[in-house]
């Protein structure tokens, strides 16, 4: 760490410190909820150029953050107050930490001489933040503001991103601060040097070149890295047939011939069989998670196993890697890409895709089918939409049945599978993409989650759409206690659900309900040609289930096409 | 499986709670616990572990803590292995378990 330089004392307070140091980190907007502890930093914002989002609960504001950085490639920032102000954003910062999201988190704490005292709206935020963060810090002296704002955004951006969490006690807000130059106490992030994983990646060539049917799995890690063209550029290279994590999804585009589709728990058999076939997987930017990979143990039980990723701690965690890489993923991409001989496997590879592809179960004469009404959705959407989804069957429609462009256009919670954060995180979306057309799609148990952000769109004028998919239960509960528990079905029936149009009208939205498969088009029409905020209502069977799919803890092989 | 890590770590908030949560949350439990204030500030923490999951991948979940500079593991005082301040051992061909 560089030495501190000190400087001449400059005039002003902790709250108007912290805004100075996002100005100069190229922050222009922040999505928060006043409360007491914070309220000296909403004090200065009314002097500061940071445009302030104002949700309508903290779990949206961090959900909006998030939202917002996933969409932009930038840092998202969510502010608070103490207490519940603080719990209330844990949600949205857990979700942050598991999808690996750049995302700053500010809260305000009680004055320094109470904490500890069970004070009002005192929570011990640094203890709460320990497990969901990359980093957390509690600041009670103002002269430290500036180096640790500088250095929790180096580190919320930096390698493997993540939240990271700074609490200011309210007096460290108020009081004068007299703090040395910013810049001479950061000192920004380094890549390990290029000697440090040149050596694996020459070994890595020769297992390559060896493989005939090599295979590349390939996750969320490709965006964080900034790294979608030297991916798409390695497969153009090589030639190789590639599967994708939910969050890995839009990393080859939509027209890439050798492309499988989603791999694990519901992805597509196609998908699934090659990884059991591979004789070589080379993991780009991915972490074996449980749900794509199934029983860990017969993942990929035939092939040796290249991984790449900029967290060391990845490496081995769940599938001892024949060659681990660490290291700046564009970089180590370049190097790796050659072509490959193996049209053989090509060949297997396409008639895998033509033959146990996603399909869709049409609508019936009276009944809208998700699946089938989702590829409409696909085929309507201008190339640049984004879609944010909520958790549940939908999301998994989504991702079988909808095609993206990159993977900044598909925004779905992937680690911690947080009902409720289509809504918010497509309000984010929609501030760091105003020209795109930015459309929710979410099912009726989520969207209650964090249904207030409505008047979020609607304060704003974000014209967001949203495709409401009603089913009138919790459809993936109760798809597994169909399934896995004797169809004995426990609490997963919503069929208390309000009026969802009436809702939203309630709100200020244009609303409709959809329930006949005749008036889709009309409908998805009149959906996408709304100026303002607009929701659909859009009624879909109870039964439906998500398919394929892979009992939990089964092997990938094992999955199910169908009620057995 | 037992193992003694010898950890340096930076004297800032919350940073022994960090180092024993990622203890607890991988998988290990704390046979003993031993820290001391180091030289050049900050601590010095020696902790003897068991668990049956891999040591190696608990080493690096640990080095990963933005307050830990050094990471190293011992037996009978002698240094076994390193994980810290580089990445060496880890970008390697079947890396130890």
């Amino acid at each position: 760490m560089a030495q501190p330089v000190q400087t001449q004392a400059i005039a002003e307070t902790g709250a108007q410190a912290i805004l100075k140091v996002l100005d100069e980190q190229g922050v222009d907007r922040v999505f928060g909820y006043p409360g007491g502890c914070i309220m000296p930093l909403y004090d200065a914002l009314l002097e500061s150029d940071i445009e302030h989002v104002l949700c309508r609960h903290e779990q949206g504001c961090a959900l909006a953050a998030d939202g917002y950085a996933r969409a932009s490639g930038r840092l998202g920032v969510a502010i608070a107050t103490s207490g519940p102000g603080a719990t209330n954003l844990v949600t949205g910062v857990a979700n942050a930490m598991m999808d690996s999201v750049p995302m700053l988190v500010i809260t305000g704490q009680v004055p320094s001489a109470a904490i500890g005292t069970d004070a009002f709206q005192e929570t011990d935020v640094l203890g709460l933040s320990l497990g969901i963060t990359k980093h957390s810090y509690l600041v009670t002296d103002p002269d430290d503001i500036p180096r640790v704002m500088n250095e929790a955004i180096d580190l919320a951006k930096s390698g493997r991103p993540g939240p990271v969490w700074v609490d200011v006690s309210k007096d460290a807000l108020l009081a004068p601060t007299n703090h040395p130059d910013t810049n001479s106490l950061w000192e920004p992030s380094i890549s390990p040097a290029r000697t440090e994983w040149r050596p694996s990646v020459a070994r890595a060539r020769l297992l390559m070149g060896a493989a005939r049917r090599p295979l590349v799995y390939g996750g969320g890690g490709v965006s964080l890295a900034r790294a979608e063209w030297a991916y798409r550029r390695f497969l153009e290279i090589t030639g190789l047939p590639c599967v994708e994590t939910l969050k890995g999804i839009g990393n080859a585009g939509r027209d890439y011939p050798w492309q499988l589709g989603m791999l694990g728990m519901h992805g597509s058999r196609a998908a699934n069989t090659a990884v059991d076939e591979a004789d070589l997987i080379i993991c780009i930017g991915a972490r074996f998670d449980d749900r794509a990979t199934g029983k860990a143990s017969a993942f990929a039980s035939k092939a040796k196993i290249i991984h790449i990723d900029i967290d060391p701690s990845e490496l081995h965690k769940v599938k001892q890697a024949d060659i681990a890489i660490a290291g700046p993923m564009t970089d180590i991409l370049v190097e790796l890409a050659m072509p490959l001989d193996i049209a053989p496997w090509r060949g297997r590879c396409v008639t895998l895709k033509h033959q146990c592809g996603f399909t869709a179960q049409p609508h019936g004469e009276h009944h809208i089918s998700g699946p089938a009404l989702l590829r409409q959705l696909d085929a309507t959407l201008p190339r640049d939409a984004v879609v944010t989804c909520d958790v549940g069957q939908h999301q998994m429609w989504v991702a079988q049945h909808m095609r993206f462009r990159q993977p900044r256009d598909h925004l779905s919670s992937g680690g911690l599978g947080t009902m409720g954060y289509g809504l918010p995180a497509a309000l984010g979306a929609q501030f760091a993409r105003p020209e795109s057309t930015v459309i929710n799609v979410s099912g009726d148990g989520s969207f209650l989650m964090n249904v207030q952000e409505l008047a979020t769109l609607r304060r704003y004028e974000l014209p967001v759409k949203i495709l409401l998919l009603d089913n009138r239960y919790l459809g993936l509960v109760r798809q597994q206690q169909c399934l896995f528990y004797g169809e004995r079905f426990s609490e997963c029936a919503l069929d208390d659900n309000p009026d969802f149009a009436q809702v939203a009208r309630s709100f200020g939205l244009a609303a409709r309900r959809l329930s006949a498969p005749s008036d889709i088009t009309m409908a998805l029409d009149w959906l996408l040609a709304q100026k303002g905020p607009a929701l659909l209502h859009v009624i879909i069977p109870g039964e439906q289930c998500v398919w394929p799919m892979v009992p939990p803890g089964a092997a990938n092989t094992a999955m199910l096409e169908g009620q057995p | 499986m037992t193992m003694t890590l010898m950890i340096r770590l930076a004297d800032t908030s919350a940073a022994l709670e960090r180092l024993l949560r990622v203890i607890r949350v991988r998988g290990f439990y704390l046979e003993h616990c031993q820290v001391s204030q180091h030289e050049d500030a900050g601590y010095e923490v020696r902790v003897t572990l068991s668990g049956q999951r891999c040591m190696r991948n608990l080493q690096r979940q640990i080095d990963k803590l933005h307050e830990v500079s050094a990471v190293l593991a011992v037996s009978d005082g002698r240094e076994l292995a390193a994980v810290s301040g580089s990445l060496e051992g880890i970008a390697e061909t079947g890396s130890p378990a």
